[in-house]
C-alpha cells in the first residue's frame, strides 16, 4: 500500500504522534509511525504526517488539513546510464 | 562586412582606418551573397519571405574578422562604422558545442586548480567549523582515506531512515562516498553530517533509492538541529546530489498534490524553512540534458527537467561542465519549474576522484558536491547570521565566469562557479 504525505497545522503542544492520533480519529495501522509528525514550517506551525493513501484520502479536506502530497521515489543523479 | 573586392586588401585598409582594430590574418575573408527581397522595396533580412540571392560582384558583402579592445569597442565601432566601405560590425560570440563524455576528463587535482583552492586554502577557507550534510547514500570513511582525504564526522548529528542501521562513514562505497569526495576537494576540514537518505530501497525502483517523504524526515532532522544552533554560529551546507528521472513518479501538474511544479509541497516548505533558518542548499541539476541524457530520463521534450526542489528559488542548482569549462551534455537545461533561472552556475564534474566508479566521478551528482565543497569553505569564515544563505548566492551568480551566451542562460546558468571572485565579493559584502 503507497503512502502519501499530508500536512496539518496545529498548535505546537498539540503535534505529537498521540495527539494527532487523536484528532484525526486515525488508527494505528494508517498512520507511519517511524515518519511522526514532521515540522516543516515552524513559523506556521504547519507539519507532515504519512498515511495510507486511502487515509489520506479521507482525509485530505478535513480543516486544518492539507494534501494529500505526492510522495514520489528518488534516486541519486550518477554515474549517468546511456 | 565589407563591400568590395579584393577583400583582403580592404580589410588591410579597414584595419588601418582605426588603430583599435586588429585584423586576424588567419581567417581567410568570406563572401557572403546578397539576399534579395520577394517584392520590391520589401525587407531583404525578413527571413520569413522566400528570399533570393545575388552573387554579382557590386553586390556581395565580405565577412573578416579582428579583435576590439574592450575599453575601445564604442569608439572603434563608430569610426568603423563611419567608413563607406564597411557595412556594420557584429558580435562573435563563443561558441562550442557540448562534450558527451564516455570517460574521465582530468583528475581532481585539475578540478582542484581550476577552482584555485590552494589559494582558498591559504586564506583558512577551508570548511572548518562549517557542517556539510552529504545527503545521499551514505559516506564510506575507509575509502576516502585510501583516496588521502581526512574527513571528520559528527556522527551524533548524521541520519539514517528508520530501519537503515545508523552508521556514519562506514556505509558500503557507493554514490555517497563519490559525493563527499567530490566535496573534500574544496573543503577538506569540513565536519560531515552522513545522511543516508538514499539507503530505504524496499520502497524504491533501483537498489540506491528512497521516497520523497525520507526527505521530508531528512530535513526535519536538519531543520531541529540548525534551530537549536546559536543564530550567529550557524554554519551549515547540504548537498544534494538526487532527483527524480520521471514525471510519472508526481501528481500531474496542477494537481494540488503535486511535486515538481509546487511550492506547496511539503518537502519544497521544509527546504525553504530550513533556508530560511541559514542553511546553504544545493541541488544536482539532473542528468537530462539534450544532448545525451541519461537513458532513465523519462522528460519528454517540452517537459523541464529541472523540477521540485532541484528547482527551488532558495537553493543553487547546479550543472555540470569539465575542468576546461565545456558543457558536458548530460546536465539538465532550463528553465526550471519552481524558478525558471536553473541551473544557477556549473562546476566540474567528470573526472577521476574517488575511485568509486570504474569511469570516475561523474554526473551533476558530481558537479554539486564540488559546489558544496566551495560554499563550504567560504563559509568557513562567515555565518549564515554575517551572510545570508541569499546573500551568498546572490554572489556566486554576481561572481560566476560567463559561460555560453552573454550573461544568464539555460545551459550554464550564471556561468562556471568561481571560487577566488566569490570569496573576493564576500571580503566587500
Amino acid at each position: 500500500m503507497a503512502k502519501l504525505l499530508l500536512t496539518v497545522t496545529r498548535d505546537p503542544d498539540r503535534a505529537s504522534l498521540d495527539a494527532v492520533k487523536s484528532d484525526l480519529g486515525l488508527d494505528d495501522d494508517e498512520i507511519d509511525h517511524d515518519f511522526g509528525v514532521v515540522s516543516i514550517d515552524p513559523n506556521r506551525n504547519r507539519y507532515a504526517i504519512l498515511v495510507e493513501d486511502r487515509t489520506a484520502e479521507r482525509l485530505g479536506g478535513e480543516p486544518g488539513v492539507e494534501g494529500p502530497f505526492a510522495n514520489p521515489p528518488i534516486e541519486p543523479f550518477g554515474p549517468p546510464e546511456h | 562586412m565589407t563591400r568590395a573586392q579584393p577583400a583582403a586588401a580592404l580589410a588591410g585598409g579597414i584595419e588601418r582606418a582605426t588603430a583599435a582594430f586588429e585584423l586576424d590574418a588567419t581567417y581567410e575573408p568570406v563572401q557572403i551573397p546578397a539576399p534579395r527581397a520577394a517584392e520590391e522595396g520589401g525587407n531583404r533580412y525578413d527571413l520569413a519571405q522566400p528570399l533570393g540571392f545575388s552573387f554579382q560582384a557590386d553586390a556581395v558583402t565580405h565577412v573578416v574578422r579582428g579583435s576590439i579592445p574592450d575599453g575601445e569597442l564604442p569608439e572603434a565601432i563608430n569610426t568603423l562604422t563611419a567608413n563607406p566601405e564597411v557595412v556594420g560590425v557584429f558580435s562573435d560570440p563563443v561558441i562550442e558545442s557540448c562534450i558527451c563524455p564516455q570517460r574521465a576528463i582530468g583528475t581532481y587535482r585539475n578540478v582542484a586548480n581550476v577552482l584555485d583552492v590552494g589559494w582558498l586554502h591559504r586564506k583558512r577557507m577551508d570548511g572548518r567549523n562549517v557542517l556539510l550534510a552529504i545527503v545521499d547514500t551514505g559516506i564510506n570513511k575507509a575509502q576516502l582515506v585510501a583516496r588521502g582525504q581526512d574527513p571528520q564526522f559528527d556522527r551524533r548529528k548524521s541520519w539514517a531512515p528508520p530501519h537503515v542501521p545508523k552508521s556514519p562513514g562506514n556505509y558500503p562505497v557507493n554514490h555517497g562516498t563519490m559525493c563527499a569526495f567530490d566535496a573534500g576537494i574544496s573543503a577538506p576540514k569540513t565536519t560531515f553530517l552522513d545522511y543516508a537518505l538514499l539507503l530505504t530501497q524496499a520502497h524504491g525502483p533501483t537498489q540506491m533509492s528512497g521516497l520523497l517523504s525520507d526527505g521530508v524526515a531528512a530535513y526535519g532532522k536538519l531543520l531541529r538541529m540548525i534551530r537549536n544552533a546559536p543564530v550567529a554560529r550557524r554554519r551549515l551546507v547540504v548537498s544534494n546530489s538526487w532527483g527524480m528521472f520521471s514525471p510519472s513518479w508526481d501528481f500531474p501538474v496542477g494537481s494540488p498534490g503535486n511535486y515538481s511544479d509546487n511550492p506547496s509541497h511539503p518537502f519544497n516548505v521544509i527546504v525553504a524553512s530550513l533556508e530560511a533558518e541559514g542553511a546553504d542548499i544545493l541541488f544536482a541539476a539532473g542528468n537530462c540534458g539534450r544532448e545525451c541524457p541519461d537513458s532513465r530520463c523519462a522528460f519528454g521534450a517540452n517537459q523541464r527537467p529541472i523540477c521540485g526542489a532541484n528547482s527551488h528559488p532558495k537553493v543553487l542548482s547546479i550543472g555540470g561542465i569539465d575542468y576546461r569549462k565545456r558543457r558536458i551534455g548530460y546536465s539538465s537545461q532550463g528553465p526550471g519549474r519552481l524558478a525558471a533561472q536553473k541551473p544557477d552556475v556549473c562546476t566540474c564534474t567528470a573526472f577521476t576522484g574517488s575511485h568509486v566508479y570504474p569511469g570516475g566521478d561523474s554526473g551533476t551528482s558530481a558537479a554539486c558536491p564540488v559546489a558544496a565543497g566551495v560554499v563550504a569553505a567560504v563559509r568557513s569564515k562567515y555565518s549564515s547570521a554575517r551572510i545570508s544563505p541569499a546573500k551568498l548566492r546572490a554572489l556566486v551568480h554576481k561572481t560566476a565566469e560567463d559561460l555560453g551566451g552573454a550573461g544568464y542562460d539555460y545551459d550554464y546558468g550564471w556561468g562556471a562557479l568561481s571560487p577566488r571572485p566569490l570569496a573576493e565579493a564576500l571580503a566587500k559584502a
